[in-house]
């Protein structure tokens, strides 16, 4: 499975797919990632995933690894949604004013580690977008050559051998 | 940038989760109950079916289970039917308010199929401690487990007895003092009086009183005599209060007898301890007897009020503390709505429900029922009120303040004519209450997290039964118990901290403990003369050596006296016959000696 997903990557990274939905695919993932739960915003948060063009596969992993980040940066995303929510005088209207919206509460913008996490996200993803974008357009310039070499990206690549190889380990066992 | 590709999916997608979520939000709502429902209350909650409405803002949910966490097989309390209607534009803002909830066919404590612990995922139900170290504490008494016990005697011939012990350091006083004694006697010195007296005697006898010189060497004689004499007689003196001292000293039989005598009581009191007659205090009966059913229901009720008091905010919801909570959990921060609505307000719950094992009808409502109290400014009532056919009737009242601090909760029942079999359970003992009514009444207050309760029961037209696989300890019990069909029975509890007292008192207590001392008095009775007959053959031999050994001593000793003393009695005898004597010779030979130098005519005038 691993393999599967680092395949996945490299045929990403190689192929002609566009830097910047790869990078809009991280961005979004990792947004996702953050937030806990599911919920109306979540929900949100993937439609709008799936309504961009941005790569699905990247956005999968990006979820996966940020969804561990966000378990250890807990207590710090609690504090971030708790002052957001309660020290800052000129928001507490704003808050208020969403709170008596129908629908809005089933967003739970109210819970401290829903509010932290959005905010982390929407103050991450742009940066993670750039670095992302311009960390692909630099990979495919100098790396890619160079990583073409080694015998172990030649079996990634392999698609039709390691089909063959997979099917073969599960009849044995 | 947009994938349309996506839109029409995703509308199919959202379209197909709203007819799901309202196809099939009875069975989410339903699931949701069960779930949540479980994991606050500890035990399975089961619910039979919900329609819910969005259209017609309505609610109906039937056949509600909710098991008791400390007794899976039963239910705590479950309802035939809950039938609401809802605000709809408060729900979509993620808030329930209902201003009628009819409640009905609810019952109590009803017997369940199946058991209705959970396995997993629940934390599981903190025993309170407390209530676990008193309960402990209350130990069915002794003589409702056993009968006297049988008493061998040949259990005693181990004892250390305390008279043999102090029997053996008398004798070794005793002794100490008669080697005293003897060296005091031993060291007692006439030999200079004796001398002295002698020397006087022997010079007296050598007087002739044949001229005036010898007259006045008589005379000289005599005061020496005199004051012999004085010195004899002290001695003498000092004799006498040593043979006093020795006599009182070793004289104190009638003391050593009593001392004896105390020492073997204390023994016999001490054996028949060790033994396990029952405790005979009044104060314990009550206590255990009833104390374990009490403590058990108790715990309950400030279980399922603890529970309650839990999902209610503390009074200062604006003092939320931004520590860490729970891993992924956070903190819901309310805001003030248009309306300022809690979460949850139920403003009035109509009751209706039987008690089936009392064949009786429920009556009663709560109002106010909420999330959040202080928000509201409104404290939860309840009033419930039970009827049957055989005149029992039981009113609850209970109020749930949250609004003031510290949070204050009570809860008052008023039961008159109720089976008694609800309110005492003798069931360790192997005695039961066959039938009986009581009249009750019980307060339970909780301020901050310390509560009271204060109950008391009054018991009449009660019958005893009794279980006979206890045997002859139920017999005995029952029979005890059997003579009192009226009495009344007052519990106090109290929690503060970690710390939990109770007490229970009853009218039985003095009445069943007279009745126990004198069930038990005659087979006391007789083990203790069997055991005091055991002591006594132990203790009479020794007994006599000692007394033997003290009289013997002071024979011995005042014996000894005597001899030393008797020189010196004899020969202050001597003495004075001595100074008797020479007074005469003295007095006869001055006499003569003026007669003889007198002339003639004045001898006649003169007679001598």
């Amino acid at each position: 499975m691993p393999i599967r997903t680092l395949q996945k990557i490299i045929k990403v990274l190689n192929d002609k797919t566009n830097p910047a939905e790869i990078a809009l695919g991280a961005a979004m993932g990792s947004w996702i990632g953050l937030m806990p739960g599911f919920n109306l915003t979540t929900a949100l948060l993937f439609a709008v995933l799936c309504l961009l063009n941005a790569n699905l596969s990247m956005a999968i992993l990006f979820i996966g690894f940020f969804k561990a980040i966000a378990y250890l940066a807990d207590p710090w995303i609690h504090s971030l949604g708790f002052y957001f929510l309660t020290s800052i005088p000129a928001l507490k209207p704003v808050w208020t004013q969403l709170y008596n919206v129908p629908f809005v509460p089933f967003s739970r913008f109210n819970n401290t580690i829903v509010m932290g996490s959005f905010l982390l996200g929407l103050l991450l993803s742009p940066v993670l977008f750039f670095a992302v974008k311009h960390g692909v357009i630099f990979y495919r310039a100098k790396v890619q050559s160079q990583l073409a070499r080694f015998k172990f990206f030649q079996l990634l690549k392999a698609n039709k051998i390691y089909e063959l190889y997979r099917r073969f380990m599960e009849s044995e066992s | 940038m947009i994938r349309w590709k996506a839109v029409i999916p995703l509308t199919i997608l959202a379209s197909l989760w709203s007819v799901f979520t309202l196809f099939f939000m009875d069975a989410l709502i339903k699931r949701a109950i069960e779930k949540w429902g479980s994991r606050a209350v500890g035990a399975q909650v089961t619910v039979g079916s919900v329609d819910f409405s969005l259209r017609k803002s309505r609610a109906i949910i039937q056949n509600v289970a909710v098991a008791n966490p400390g007794q899976p097989m039963r239910n705590a309390v479950a309802f035939k039917r809950a039938q609401f209607g809802f605000d709809l534009e408060t729900l979509l803002q993620k808030k329930l308010h209902i201003q009628e909830l009819s409640l009905e066919g609810l019952r109590f404590n009803e017997p369940r199929k199946q058991s209705g612990a959970i396995v997993k995922k629940v934390e599981p139900r903190k025993e309170n401690t407390a209530f676990a170290k008193v309960k402990s504490s209350l130990k069915v008494p002794n003589f409702a487990k056993k009968s006297i016990p049988n008493f061998d005697s040949k259990m005693l011939q181990n004892v250390d007895l305390t008279a043999l012990r102090n029997l053996e350091k008398k004798k070794t006083e005793y002794q100490d003092l008669a080697d005293s004694w003897q060296k005091k006697i031993n060291e007692l010195d006439f030999n200079s009086e004796i001398q002295q007296s002698q020397k006087l005697i022997a010079d007296a006898q050598k007087i002739s009183f044949s001229s005036p010189q010898d007259v006045l060497g008589a005379k000289a004689l005599l005061e020496e005599a005199q004051t012999l004499q004085s010195n004899l007689a002290k001695k003498r003196t000092t004799i006498e209060t040593l043979e006093k001292q020795l006599r009182s000293d070793l004289s104190s039989q009638k003391e050593l007898q009593q001392l004896i005598k105390n020492w073997k009581e204390q023994d016999v009191a001490s054996i028949l301890q060790s033994v396990g007659l029952p405790d005979l205090s009044a104060n314990s009966i009550a206590q255990t007897l009833f104390g374990p059913v009490w403590v058990d229901r108790i715990g309950q009720a400030q279980h399922w009020i603890s529970l309650a008091r839990k999902v209610m905010p503390p009074p200062n919801p604006k003092e939320v503390k931004p520590i860490p909570p729970a891993r992924r959990k956070g903190i819901d921060v309310t805001f003030p709505g248009r309306k300022n609505l809690p979460k949850l307000w139920i403003e009035k719950i109509l009751i209706s429900g039987t008690a089936l094992e009392e064949n009786a009808d429920w009556r009663g409502e709560v109002q106010h029922i909420t999330s959040n109290q202080p928000l509201l400014g409104r404290a939860t009532t309840l009033n419930l009120a039970l009827k049957n056919a055989n005149a029992t009737t039981v009113q609850l009242n209970g109020i749930l303040n949250h609004v003031q601090t510290p949070p204050q909760d009570s809860i008052t029942i008023q039961a008159d004519a109720i089976p008694l079999s609800n309110f005492i359970e003798i069931n360790e003992a192997g005695v039961r209450i066959a039938a009986g009514q009581a009249n009750a009444t019980m307060q339970l207050k909780f301020i901050g997290d310390d509560f009271v309760i204060l109950s008391k029961i009054t018991a009449h037209g009660v019958r005893w039964a009794s279980d006979d696989a206890n045997g002859a300890a139920g017999r005995f019990l029952f029979n005890l118990l059997n003579q009192f069909s009226t009495f009344t029975v007052d519990v106090k509890g109290e929690q503060k901290a970690e710390e939990f007292q109770f007490n229970v008192s009853s009218s039985l207590d003095q009445q069943l403990g007279e009745a126990v001392k004198k069930a038990l008095g005659q087979e006391v009775a007789a083990l203790r003369a069997q055991v005091e007959q055991q002591v006594n053959e132990r203790i009479n031999v020794e007994q006599s050596k000692v007394l033997n050994q003290i009289a013997d001593s002071q024979k011995d000793l005042l014996g000894n006296l005597n001899q030393q003393a008797a020189p010196l009695l004899e020969n202050n005898a001597a003495v004075t016959q001595l100074l008797d004597e020479l007074n005469k010779k003295i007095s006869n030979s001055a006499g003569n000696q003026i007669k003889n130098l007198l002339p003639g005519k004045v001898k006649d005038l003169i007679k001598f």
